[in-house]
């Protein structure tokens, strides 16, 4: 019984714990670091593609262009970054 | 010292996993890169420029950190580039020529330029050679060939109309039975962009093939879309918002150029997603594109001349709100939420008012009101 409970202790504690998390910022962070890695978004393209077809995936801009710092982990920053310089012609906001 | 050690294990790998991340190529072909590329064989080249700017060359050799040229040069053995290399004269030349005898049907043969076939091909000689008679010698001994530029891949500047020098694309000139047949991948661009071309290269080098290619030979991951679908200014598009000279406020403001000629809708290239250097490309310079990718592109008129609307694409035209809130979702939703809309937590009416009230980080992003008008439609349709 014990290890049972020390496994929902440990669960309760890692989902409310990762919730209220100042730093997840996606769903698709399975690992709740904060960041993307490339597993990750390989993870969320298969996702798209699974759920919305093709033309869902091929609509994600490629995991080179979002991590630009080349760490090979996509952080907040870097995805707000990207989608405001395509949306609003490198422009920013 | 094999290639990883020379240029740095992190930096190579880095180049081997965003150039399979390029290619669109599956999970762990990254690894198989690095391996095939630190396998060291180094591929034999013979690099041909003909009726050309070398501008194909200069895009190639100024491309950013890291350097492909650095990277090119350290899996190729590149025998004869008469721009690059340091011998010159006969001795080019006699380079050239034993490269062909040593490694006949196993170099790779990388042409730049188109080559004239007018006057008994007096147009352009190298060495006192016509340049069709050395394509044909190269191509002889070749076991594939790149066309490096819209002008080796399709004729490009020479080639426009009255084409003087009868100038053609290596790829015609396979067609015509002018030079031997061997695979051929087209990357057109004036210039083609450099992660391309490197790109190609190194997948010849370790899969011992080109990428998956389209109907004009080109290799779909880099000319699969049109330079308007991954457009920094579709946004714009969608809305209706057109600049109208190259100085109003529109045009300061980023928004879309097909008034002023652009050429995207109907230009396969990777500009929108790969950009020179990482860093941008001429649209988002303020310059509409100019097709450049494309055959003939010196001869479809003007370069400032808007496209007719029949020529826009279908779906634009047809494009419903629905279509349109869909690629809202598409394009700015599912990094950070789940790829199917029904499984948004928040109900679609509550959407506009999370979306402006800049309580959440990740949406301090101004989507246009069309934009949310679409995407709350699109979430409704979902539920």
């Amino acid at each position: 019984m014990k290890p049972l409970l020390a496994w929902v202790g440990l669960v309760a504690v890692t989902g409310l714990a990762g919730a209220a998390s100042p730093n997840v910022f996606s769903v698709h962070d399975l690992d709740r670091d904060g960041t993307l890695s490339r597993a990750e978004y390989e993870a969320l393209r298969a996702h798209c593609a699974e759920r919305r077809g093709e033309r869902c995936k091929a609509a994600l801009l490629p995991f080179a262009t979002l991590d630009a710092d080349q760490d090979g982990r996509i952080d907040e920053a870097e995805l707000l970054d990207a989608l405001g310089h395509r949306h609003r012609g490198g422009r920013g906001w | 010292m094999d290639i990883a050690s020379r240029l740095g294990r992190r930096r190579f790998l880095k180049f081997c996993a965003v150039t399979a991340s390029l290619l669109a190529l599956p999970p762990g072909a990254a690894r198989l890169l690095a391996e095939g590329l630190r396998a060291g064989r180094r591929l034999p080249v013979i690099w041909l420029s003909f009726q050309a700017c070398t501008g194909c060359t200069e895009s190639l050799t100024r491309s950013a950190a890291p350097s492909m040229e650095s990277l090119l040069f350290e899996w190729l053995s590149l025998d004869y580039h008469h721009t690059l290399q340091a011998a010159s004269g006969e001795a080019a030349e006699a380079a050239r020529e034993a490269t062909l005898r040593a490694h006949a049907g196993e170099l790779l043969l990388v042409v730049d330029g188109s080559v004239p076939t007018a006057l008994a091909g007096a147009c352009s000689t190298i060495a006192g050679e016509d340049n069709l008679s050395l394509l044909r010698r190269c191509v002889e001994a070749a076991q594939a060939v790149l066309a490096v530029g819209t002008c080796a891949a399709f004729g490009g500047l020479p080639a426009a109309a009255p084409n003087p020098t009868g100038a053609l694309g290596v790829g015609e000139m396979m067609e015509r039975g002018l030079v031997p047949r061997r695979p051929l991948v087209n990357l057109p661009g004036c210039p083609p962009i450099p992660e391309v071309m490197s790109a190609a290269l190194a997948h010849r080098v370790v899969f011992g093939g080109f990428p998956p290619l389209d109907d004009n030979g080109r290799p779909l991951a880099f000319y699969g879309e049109t330079v308007h679908e991954r457009c920094s200014r579709r946004g714009h598009f969608e809305a209706g918002r057109f600049a109208k000279t190259f100085d109003d406020d529109g045009a300061r403001t980023g928004w879309c150029l097909l008034e002023l000629g652009c050429k995207g809708p109907l230009t396969r290239n990777a500009c929108s997603s790969v950009r020179w250097n990482g860093v941008g490309n001429p649209v988002e310079s303020g310059h509409p594109c100019l097709g450049c990718a494309e055959p003939g592109f010196w001869d479809r008129g003007g370069f400032y001349q808007a496209l007719a609307p029949a020529a826009l694409p279908v779906a634009d035209k047809k494009a419903t709100t629905v279509e349109r809130g869909a690629r809202v979702y598409d394009s700015q939703c599912v990094y950070c939420h789940d790829a199917d809309p029904a499984q948004l937590r928040a109900l679609p009416e509550q959407v506009p008012e999370l979306l402006r009230s800049d309580r959440i980080r990740a949406h301090r992003f101004p989507l246009e009101e069309d934009d949310l008008r679409a995407l709350v439609d699109y979430l409704k349709e979902k539920r």
